[in-house]
């Protein structure tokens, strides 16, 4: 092995490291075998021959001298366009996307009637994550994003116009905050940073989006916030200091495992007063709330509590996952009382998510698709939505299309 | 027929030769990626999502002989991605072992192993890596900073403080091994 710094190399390291296996399971390659033909090839750039052969200050001289005229030629001979704006993906008719249900849907499981409301998800479309728009009877599927970043938890805006999501790019590693509208047109980013946001969600008014943000620096995460940031429709593109922080977390890198860079899942409250967030404050993950103005941190858990939470619509109660022998999906009062299951089976990392008219609690994967399921709120009626298992990062709201 | 042949193929867009590229560059895929991610499910996802990034971005490659490097710079940024995206979680696959499985021998034991991977998961993934990069694929610190896109200085300082963590805590269970050996009875 070529090591240019034997001082680096400890044999005790290398021996771990060589532990670990060595094949993919066969479904990694099938599944990359059966997106390629979805996927279109970028085109490569030409560059002339004689720029190649350039020293490296002209070749800085003709790129300076190339991005100029490319700038001046949009702003002059160009409409202008928000930057943040992107085109509406070529599928989102719901019309054009029915087929995909049919595709995908087993017939094994029948569809369940009578659910009220429409599901935003998560799903892997070979190119990527987007997210999709559903009916629980599993009609009128809206593949919202078609780009090949990894799209996810998405959430309808109270009125069903909008949907927030967060979008990871590949490359970057970086997440950033999207809204678009519940027909796939205006997909539009409301942060732009070099921090990585996630877990979007709605004020009830709709005209305020909370969600996480961590800041990075040296290669590692070294503070976590909840923030709000104001989308009301005169709202403009704003920096990151101009969001409102609900609860913050500086890094404590002499801290214990677990305690120094806490992660947050949260949920904006129906009634807008708190904040149900799962988080590793304290090690384990537990379920906490807070109220909006950063007062009042409350745990909830002792016993752990996994996934994004989710409120019932008279904010009188939160739906969690947490794995264990008694249970699976929990609900607790608000106050933090009164915790029992309502589900023993058939448990993710995912969020949960809560029926409009408050009757029914479903869930899907989170980090891997899984199934939909669904249960009465008094813990009867387990029903399986769907056969197949793409689904991820589940939420359930009302859609109206704009 | 030879890889090289196969990437301008693919590169051109034709799908078997990917194929035929895609089955020899799986495993190894996949493998640097679960060094990195520690999650055989993450491991996946990442290489999967490398692969069908080098599908799509493969005519962008102007040298085909770099098509192995390349190759890792895409597995190690997905895993950049499905870290970020998971970062929060990690702490709930953190096993604790019990005393009684402690082995006297540093540098086999199961305690040393969960220490590493306790000291490693706490590592970012730029972090990690740099740490798979050179371990794993023997990579210089040259080749790790142009697979990673960084100055050699700055994967040399992420090498140093990426070792040196994972030493502490060797060094730790060497000391506490001891101490446990000369614990009177």
């Amino acid at each position: 092995m070529n090591r240019s710094d034997e001082t680096l190399f400890d044999p005790r390291i290398a021996d771990w490291l060589e532990d670990d296996p060595y094949a993919a399971p066969q479904q990694a390659l099938d599944v990359v075998l059966a997106a390629l033909p979805s996927i279109k090839q970028r085109r490569a750039a030409r560059v002339p021959w004689r720029f190649l052969d350039m020293s490296s200050p002209l070749k800085l001289a003709f790129g300076a001298m190339a991005i100029a005229v490319v700038v001046g030629g949009v702003f002059f001979l160009g409409p202008w366009r928000p930057a943040t704006n992107v085109a509406a993906p070529p599928t989102a008719s719901p019309l054009a996307s029915q087929s995909a249900v049919t595709a995908t849907s087993s017939p094994t499981v029948a569809p369940v009637t009578g659910l009220p409301g429409t599901f935003a998800f998560r799903r892997e479309d070979g190119g990527g994550n987007d997210v999709f728009l559903m009916q629980p009877n599993r009609s009128g599927l809206v593949q919202l994003t078609t780009d090949l970043q990894r799209d996810g938890n998405p959430m309808l805006s109270p009125d069903g116009a909008r949907v927030a999501f967060e979008r990871r790019e590949d490359r970057a590693g970086n997440a950033e905050i999207w809204i678009v509208d519940a027909d796939g047109t205006h997909e539009t980013a409301i942060t732009q940073t070099a921090e990585f946001e996630d877990w979007p969600s709605w004020s009830p008014d709709g005209t305020r989006v909370m969600f996480t943000r961590g800041t990075i620096a040296r290669g590692a995460v070294v503070t976590m916030e909840i923030v709000i940031r104001d989308v009301s429709a005169d709202a403009r593109l704003l920096p990151a200091s101009a969001d409102e922080v609900v609860l913050r977390r500086d890094v404590d890198p002499a801290a214990p495992p677990g305690t120094n860079a806490p992660g947050f899942a949260p949920t904006w409250s129906p009634d807008g007063s708190l904040v149900a967030f799962t988080s590793d404050l304290e090690g384990e993950n537990q379920l906490y709330t807070i109220r909006i103005d950063g007062t009042n941190l409350r745990k909830l858990t002792t016993a752990g509590a996994t996934g994004r939470p989710a409120w019932s619509p008279d904010s009188s109660t939160i739906a969690y996952q947490q794995n264990r022998v008694d249970g699976c999906v929990w609900l607790v009062d608000a106050s933090g009382d009164h915790s029992r299951a309502i589900a023993g089976d058939h448990c993710t990392d995912g969020p949960v998510a809560w029926s409009p008219d408050g009757t029914k609690v479903a869930w899907a994967g989170g980090s891997r698709g899984a199934p939909i399921w669904a249960v009465k709120a008094d813990g009867s009626g387990l029903q399986q939505l769907t056969t197949d298992g793409v689904y991820g990062d589940l939420s359930w709201g009302r859609a109206t299309a704009p | 027929m030879e890889q090289q042949q196969l990437v301008v193929q693919a590169a051109a867009g034709d799908r078997e030769a990917f194929a035929s590229l895609a089955a020899s560059y799986v495993d190894r895929c996949y493998a640097l990626a679960y060094r990195i991610l520690r999650d055989p499910h993450r491991a996946q996802d990442a290489s999967q999502q490398a692969l069908l990034g080098a599908w799509r971005d493969l005519p962008t490659l102007r040298d085909p002989e770099r098509f192995d490097a390349w190759l890792h710079r895409l597995v190690v940024h997905a895993c950049y991605s499905e870290a970020r995206g998971t970062r929060r979680w990690n702490n709930a696959r953190v096993r604790v072992l019990p005393l009684s499985n402690v082995d006297p021998d540093p540098a086999n034991s199961v305690a040393d192993r969960q220490a590493l991977e306790d000291a490693f998961g706490r590592l970012s993934p730029e972090h990690r890596a740099v740490v798979v990069l050179h371990y794993h694929l023997g990579y210089p610190l040259t080749e790790i900073a142009a697979t990673l896109g960084v100055p050699v200085g700055t994967a040399r300082s992420r090498l140093h403080y990426a070792v040196r963590q994972l030493r502490t805590v060797l060094d730790a269970d060497i000391v506490s091994a001891a101490a446990i050996e000369e614990r009177p009875a």
